[in-house]
């Protein structure tokens, strides 16, 4: 297998003895090769196709303990050499550029132009676009600016029988055939392996501003939330933490914060800051400094980043209250974050060890079920493979599984592409 | 069996109206239907057939077989099952202002009018959502959504008649999704019949889990199913609207200021130009707006959001259209001054019907950069073949719409309204654009697709339609062109088989 992948994409390329760094939920692959072109991708995935070899696709290796845990992994397929910027035209706002490109050197990149690709999902800086993109990962931000959907043009996916397509364009509006880019954002390397990505940007905004709201309980802040909606006080990021993560970040270990993020132009960004204690219902409001408020964003992204089980709950924004407290009847006393705005709790688990790996099971079906009797839903982002081993992270799909079967037959004809990791 | 003939600049048949014989329904087929969706639910009259021969896009005709109006998603359901059974294909259709044939009922297919489930069903205000059945007008959701301090953002300039259904069938765009974005941004779930009649939920409270088939769905032309319940984004209205209007004596000028507006880091609602002959138009209709008819372009530049603040936005695009050369720009405060200002662009299809029997909205998009050369080769082109093009389009967004005055009476001009238009859509190809920005493809460009795609992508969306619509039934011969999709199944009945045939013949014939 070696030799075979080495005659494709030269010795340098097959990362001979860092294959435990790669290992799927401790699942090791024989092999870790990282092409330098989408031909090379091509070609390994037409050979693995008619191998028969399981390939797991991955950027900088940063969501393999994401999904369900792999029956096997022969080859794990990095893109981080495919990481350069191919096109960009300011004035044009949008860009072209490779799928192992991280986060923080496009920050850089378009920073430079006072323009940025406004994603900012749990460990983003360090994340490659093309993970972010697979996994359809955001942050906080999405509120304002939406999620990777939103921001993708088109994409180059090499599917898993080798063929290299160019689906969606590089213009900001275009209905040209069948919404492909969609299928393929959010489809966890399973369809293909997206090797380019195209995006439209957004300008910097002039003004960015944060204001921590905080109180000993999570009920004011939700009150606070709503008010600011009814009210049309727009915020581009609305962030409900938990005590533990309001101490490690704005040094409150007592409180409860709701972290209002403004963007805009600076008047705008002034006028909303400046109607916040009025719709605040009581909770103490304290403007952050810009160096603070970075390292509070920064830090809640990479705080996420790191929990060993990560617990989507999402309901409508109008539940929130109510996903709080499923939040907190089955997973008392650990961190949680909601992006209040879209309804989304996330619950955050440091290391379940031992017993507590089988109530973290019972944990999420229980929440699972109470969400699913509201219409909601919880997902698991992350988790140990002796949790995954035991609940499913995703939950049902519904009929809807027949659809996208049939979808991955047609890209992935051989199964080869993460089979088992997702729901299909 | 001459009918069905399909004409327009497609065929090479002279342009006349499809012929007067209508294929029957097979067998107790009407009947069926009938029972399911009440006696004055189908038509199958030829003469009341005529209604629905085109859609707005008038140079393709062809008469439906019948017209099938349900109410409901489970009446849907039934008739795309008895459709199914019978081996008849459909073409789900809104309010038929499509511009691109994509309701066209084409290989013998049944119009599957949508317009009785015209009902909103609920608008949710706390969390920002309304779901309606996709009969609903785009604009009445808007007024709808109003008490509540919302709107539905996608604005179409056809959205005094276009619905929800027909916007998200052809991802509908619209002045607006400059900063809002197009339908699918917007769209957060469907209830969808399947071309076998299963009935599917997509998306709703909670987080997706698999695919993104909402994301597939929408655009998707009515050739993937019917979506019969359709939920979407209500946004705040804006606070404030600012509104100018900059006139230049340069079109080259008018473009630079476009893209100075955008590289400047302003985000405006909508950027919208007309040109000269558009300005003609107008200002010799009813439609009169007051704008100078020696000018070579206008801009509209309109900024919304909280109050604070905008108004210096506007006035920083003001000084970038005046340092770009801008002979005058006025300003709206009011929403009548506003209206005022828009006139000359929303009424500007309106007017061309004046100048000209027959009008071909165009649609292509290119890098917004790209704008001045883009516009200079789409007046050359039009010149050499003597055909009069004038421009209305979302230049904020690169989304050109040369709008092709011509009589379809005259078979010459026709032939060169096709070929100008397909160098019109390969320069903006060359130019590293699209062939469509928001009407879709339908009939129209279908055969354009490989203008942008290589046949792996071609055959890649064949296999997706494949998996929606395995035997072709709903809304054939759109999208995808000819020469891709060889394993078509196609509609079954022998009936159709010979429809079409004699369809082919017929346009070939004639």
């Amino acid at each position: 297998m070696l030799d075979r992948l080495c005659s494709i994409v030269g010795p340098g390329a097959v990362r001979a003895g860092d294959e435990a760094r790669w290992a799927v939920h401790g699942v090791v692959p024989k092999a870790v090769v990282a092409p330098a072109s989408a031909e090379e991708a091509a070609a390994v995935l037409a050979l693995a196709s008619r191998e028969g070899w399981v390939v797991e696709p991955a950027g900088a290796g940063a969501c393999l303990d994401a999904g369900r845990v792999p029956g096997r992994v022969d080859v794990v397929l990095t893109t981080e050499r495919l990481a350069e910027v191919v096109e960009y035209e300011p004035a044009d706002l949008t860009a072209s550029v490779g799928a192992g490109i991280r986060m923080a050197a496009l920050a850089a990149r378009f920073g430079a132009h006072r323009q940025w690709l406004p994603l900012d999902p749990p460990g983003h800086p360090a994340a490659t676009l093309g993970a972010i993109v697979s996994t359809a990962s955001a942050g906080p931000l999405r509120l304002a600016h939406g999620t990777p959907r939103d921001h993708v043009l088109g994409l180059q996916l090499v599917t898993g029988d080798g063929r290299i397509l160019e689906l969606g364009g590089k213009v900001v509006k275009n209905v040209a055939g069948y919404d492909l880019v969609k299928l393929v954002v959010g489809s966890r390397g399973t369809l293909g392996v997206v090797t380019r990505v195209n995006v439209r940007l957004r300008p910097i905004p002039a003004a960015d501003v944060t204001v921590a709201l905080l109180a000993s309980g999570p009920d004011r802040l939700v009150a606070a939330f709503q008010a600011m909606r009814e009210a049309r006080i727009e915020a581009a990021a609305l962030e409900l933490v938990s005590p533990a993560l309001s101490g490690s970040l704005l040094g409150e270990p007592d409180a409860w914060a709701l972290l209002v993020r403004f963007q805009g132009n600076a008047e705008a960004v002034e006028a909303a800051r400046s109607r916040l204690p009025s719709v605040a219902q009581g909770a103490r409001v304290e403007a952050l400094s810009p160096d603070r408020a970075e390292a509070v964003w920064s830090g809640l992204s990479a705080q996420e980043a790191r929990a060993a089980l990560a617990v989507r709950l999402a309901d409508r924004p109008s539940e929130l209250a109510g996903t709080l407290a499923t939040a907190a009847r089955f997973f008392p006393g650990s961190p949680v974050a909601a992006h209040a705005g879209d309804g989304i709790v996330r619950v955050l688990v440091a290391a379940p060890e031992g017993a507590a790996t089988g109530s973290c099971v019972e944990a999420i079906a229980g929440a699972r079920s109470a969400m699913a009797a509201r219409g909601g839903t919880a997902i698991v982002a992350r988790g140990p493979r002796e949790i995954l081993e035991e609940v499913d992270p995703y939950g049902p799909v519904g009929p809807a599984l027949r659809l996208m079967q049939a979808l991955k037959k047609e890209f992935d004809p051989a199964g080869i592409l993460a089979p088992g990791r997702f729901v299909v | 069996m001459a009918h069905n003939v399909v004409t327009g600049p497609e065929s090479d048949a002279a342009l006349e109206r499809s012929a007067e014989r209508v294929l029957p329904l097979p067998g107790r087929l009407a009947a069926e239907l009938r029972r399911v969706v009440g006696d004055d639910g189908v038509i199958t009259d030829p003469g009341a057939l005529l209604v629905y021969e085109s859609d707005g896009l008038t140079v393709y005709r062809v008469r439906p077989r019948a017209v099938v109006f349900p109410r409901g998603t489970e009446q849907v359901a039934a008739v795309v099952r008895l459709l199914a059974d019978a081996g008849v294909p459909f073409v789900p259709r809104g309010a038929g202002t499509g511009l691109s044939g994509g309701a066209l009922a084409l290989e013998g297919s049944v119009v599957l009018s949508l317009a009785r489930m015209n009902r909103i069903l609920s608008i949710d205000p706390v969390n920002r959502r309304a779901r309606v059945e996709p009969g609903v007008v785009n604009a009445r959701l808007s007024r709808a959504a109003a008490p509540y301090g919302l709107h539905y953002a996608p604005d179409p300039s056809s959205q005094a008649a276009c619905t929800i259904g027909g916007n998200v069938a052809e991802n509908a765009g619209g002045p607006h999704c400059l900063k809002y974005g197009a339908t699918t941004n917007h769209v957060t779930g469907l209830t969808v019949v399947l071309p076998d009649g299963e009935v599917l939920e997509l998306g709703g409270a909670g987080e997706r889990v698999g695919y993104d088939l909402i994301g597939l769905f929408v655009g998707s032309e009515g050739t993937f199913g019917v979506a019969t319940e359709i939920e979407v984004k209500l946004l705040p209205l804006p606070e404030a609207v600012e509104t100018l209007l900059a006139i230049f004596d340069q079109v080259e000028d008018a473009s630079r200021a476009v893209s100075a507006i955008i590289a400047e880091g302003l985000l405006p609602a909508a950027l919208e130009m007309i040109d000269q002959g558009t300005i003609r138009a107008v200002e010799a209709s009813v439609y009169a707006a007051g704008l100078p008819t020696d000018a070579a372009a206008a801009l509209i530049v309109e900024f919304d959001g909280p109050r604070a603040g905008l108004a210096a936005e506007a006035e920083q695009a003001r000084r970038i259209c005046e340092r770009e050369g801008a002979r005058e720009v006025r300003r709206a405060t009011t929403a009548a001054e506003r209206e005022r200002l828009w006139q000359g662009r929303k009424k500007a299809f309106g007017a061309m019907g004046r100048v000209a029997p027959d009008l071909a909205v165009q649609d292509a998009v290119v890098p917004r950069t790209r704008l001045p050369e883009i516009l200079n080769k789409v007046y050359e082109i039009g010149a050499r073949y003597g055909i009069r093009v004038t421009n209305v389009f979302h230049a904020g967004d690169g989304n050109l719409h040369p709008n092709i005055l011509f009589d379809r009476r005259d078979a010459d001009e026709v032939q060169r309204v096709k070929r100008a238009s397909e160098e019109i859509m390969r320069a903006c190809v060359e130019a590293g654009g699209s062939i469509t920005g928001e009407h879709g493809v339908g009939l129209d460009k279908r055969e354009y697709m490989g203008l942008i795609f290589g046949d792996d992508e071609l055959e890649a969306m064949c296999a997706v339609r494949r998996v929606f619509n395995p035997r072709g039934l709903a809304n054939p011969g759109k999208v995808l062109p000819v020469r891709v999709c060889r394993e078509w199944v196609g509609p079954a009945t022998h009936e159709a088989s010979a429809a079409v045939s004699a369809g082919a013949g017929g346009a070939g014939g004639a």
